[in-house]
């Protein structure tokens, strides 16, 4: 099968397990939502996916071969990461220069394009930029390098508001220009909502949400109201947490309905993505 | 371009580019300087004489240069290592680029040697001048047999050690930064607390040593019938090294991971 497949893959450090038995699969030409709490996890099954670091168990395959020690399928994917692992003394012409080599090919048109747009200039010693250009320098590379699968692990660390909105119109430019798969891992939920059409949730080192972002928000409800209304409403649907001010209850419910017959008392509304991701990674705890 | 040669251009841009520099400022520094100063003091009398000890003493430091060099790039590791892996490139053709960079630059290290050797050895001084061949210049009896061996042993010499600073840089990226650091401290201080033990011994008890001595001069290939060294013993040592050496830097390499947080 076309894709990456994850099967079954721990992880640990320092005896403490980070990611529990991850399996999941990354189809093409779509673009992920990766999301979890700080500490969930995340970096770690990225860097698992471009073999950065090894499973202690499972494997990781692409288009069906297996990633480990394989040029050909490492050359299909790159991962932009908030660690630097660019060599400190190269200028950012020269990380272009050899990634263009390495991957055998670069948008060199794109890259000059967002060069411009963002300010960055590539004659300067990737040690001696800031932290927002480093993120800038990291963002450019993984558009315009010639991959089927980028994976962004917070790629918007340390950019002010204008860069970011540069960022999101090329990110989305460059996927209808050259469709192709994005992982973005971000706790800015809110600004990717629209983007993303496809949620990996992981809580604890598990994968505990992995569909289509519609389909899951079209199983997410905020049902507010009365308390007493809203919890007898919710009486045996998946309540994933609430929020209370004075008898008023917000309960949020994750999963279907059941048909149940709604009293005039109370609100359904649609959850945003934001909403759902704080409570289900919240351990269903009651805000008052 | 395959991604072999793509990391060997890579490593190569560096190597060389830092070895080149090195050897300037040796010339400059060994031979440059003094010629000048020479020439201030004394004019023009004596020059070559003074300009052929200086190529004597570039060859002695021809060789420290290599093998100090050679050895660090041997060593680099954890850098490239992310840079590479960061790029798409497996540890496997890490690995390979790397003994092939290696190979490249141990050769032209030992030709910038050789040339040095060479002028040295038409000073005057003879086999004296050159390490090498004062060492092993009876074994062929033969100036072009001794000067085509002298190439041979000390490549392989320069690679050996290259290898093992491949293994030494390895082992050191596989540490923590804390450990590192633990281990870089600790390193030179017990080769000082040892070496000042073997001093002790030597002073009062010699002839414990004797048979390390033995071990050495058996290493080194010197042979108490012939009476002199025979290069093909330290050659086929070392060659048997560097294979054993390969297969543990290969094995290291497999384990390479980058670090949380940096």
């Amino acid at each position: 099968m076309k894709g990456i497949e994850v099967k079954q893959v721990t992880k640990s450090f320092d005896k403490k397990m980070i990611l529990n038995g991850i399996g999941m699969t990354i189809e093409p030409n779509k673009i992920y939502g990766l999301l979890g709490r700080n500490g969930a996890g995340k970096s770690t099954l990225l860097s698992l996916l471009v073999n950065r670091i090894a499973p202690d168990t499972g494997e990781i395959r692409l288009d069906n071969k297996v990633i480990r020690d394989n040029d050909e399928q490492l050359s299909k994917m790159f991962l932009m990461s908030e660690v630097d692992l660019y060599p400190k003394n190269l200028k950012v012409k020269d990380v272009f220069k050899w990634t263009k080599s390495f991957y055998g090919g670069f948008d060199e048109e794109l890259a000059q394009d967002l060069c411009e747009k963002f300010g960055l200039q590539t004659n300067i010693i990737f040690n001696k930029l800031s932290t927002g250009y480093r993120t800038i320098m990291k963002l450019i590379v993984a558009l315009a390098v010639p991959v089927e699968y980028v994976f962004l692990d917070e790629p918007i660390l340390g950019l002010d508001a204008g860069h970011r909105e540069i960022f999101y119109n090329a990110l989305v430019e460059t996927y209808a220009e050259n469709p192709r798969t994005f992982v973005i891992s971000t706790h800015l939920i809110e600004e990717i909502a629209n983007l993303i059409e496809h949620v990996l949730v992981i809580d604890h080192g598990r994968l505990i949400v992995d569909d289509e972002t519609e389909k899951v928000l079209g199983e997410a409800y905020v049902v507010s109201g009365p308390e007493d209304k809203v919890d007898e409403y919710t009486q045996g649907l998946n309540v994933i947490g609430s929020d209370k001010l004075a008898r008023i209850k917000a309960s949020y419910v994750f999963g279907s309905l059941d048909n149940k017959p709604i009293s005039d008392l109370i609100n359904i509304d649609q959850m945003d993505l934001q909403t759902l991701f704080v409570n289900l990674t919240n351990g269903g705890n009651e805000n008052e | 371009m395959n991604k072999v040669a793509s990391v060997i251009k890579y490593d190569l841009s560096y190597f060389v580019r830092l070895i080149l520099i090195v050897y300037l400022w040796l010339i400059g520094l060994l031979v440059g300087i003094p010629v000048l100063l020479h020439l201030v003091a004394s004019g023009t009398e004596g020059m070559v004489i003074a300009i052929l000890n200086d190529l004597s003493l570039l060859t002695t430091a021809a060789l420290f240069v290599n093998v100090a060099l050679l050895f660090y790039f041997g060593f680099l590791t954890y850098e490239r290592f992310s840079f590479l892996i960061q790029n798409g490139i497996s540890r496997r053709t890490g690995w390979y680029a790397k003994v092939i960079s290696i190979l490249i630059v141990a050769l032209i290290g030992n030709i910038y040697s050789f040339i040095t050797g060479l002028f040295a050895l038409n000073g005057g001084s003879g086999y004296k001048s050159v390490p090498y061949l004062e060492l092993y210049g009876h074994f062929f009896k033969s100036l072009p047999l001794d000067l085509v061996s002298m190439f041979i042993v000390n490549y392989i010499m320069l690679v050996m050690l290259a290898v093992f600073g491949i293994i030494a840089g390895a082992v050191f990226a596989l540490l923590t930064r804390k450990n590192q650091k633990i281990v870089a401290i600790s390193i030179p201080i017990l080769g000082i607390l040892l070496l000042a033990i073997l001093e002790r011994i030597v002073i009062r008890q010699s002839h414990i040593l004797d048979p390390l001595v033995a071990f050495l001069k058996f290493a080194m290939g010197y042979s108490k019938t012939l009476g002199y060294f025979n290069p093909i013993i330290p050659a086929t040592g070392m060659v048997i090294l560097i294979v054993l050496s390969l297969i543990i830097s290969r094995w290291l390499n497999t384990l390479l991971r980058t670090k949380r947080g940096e």
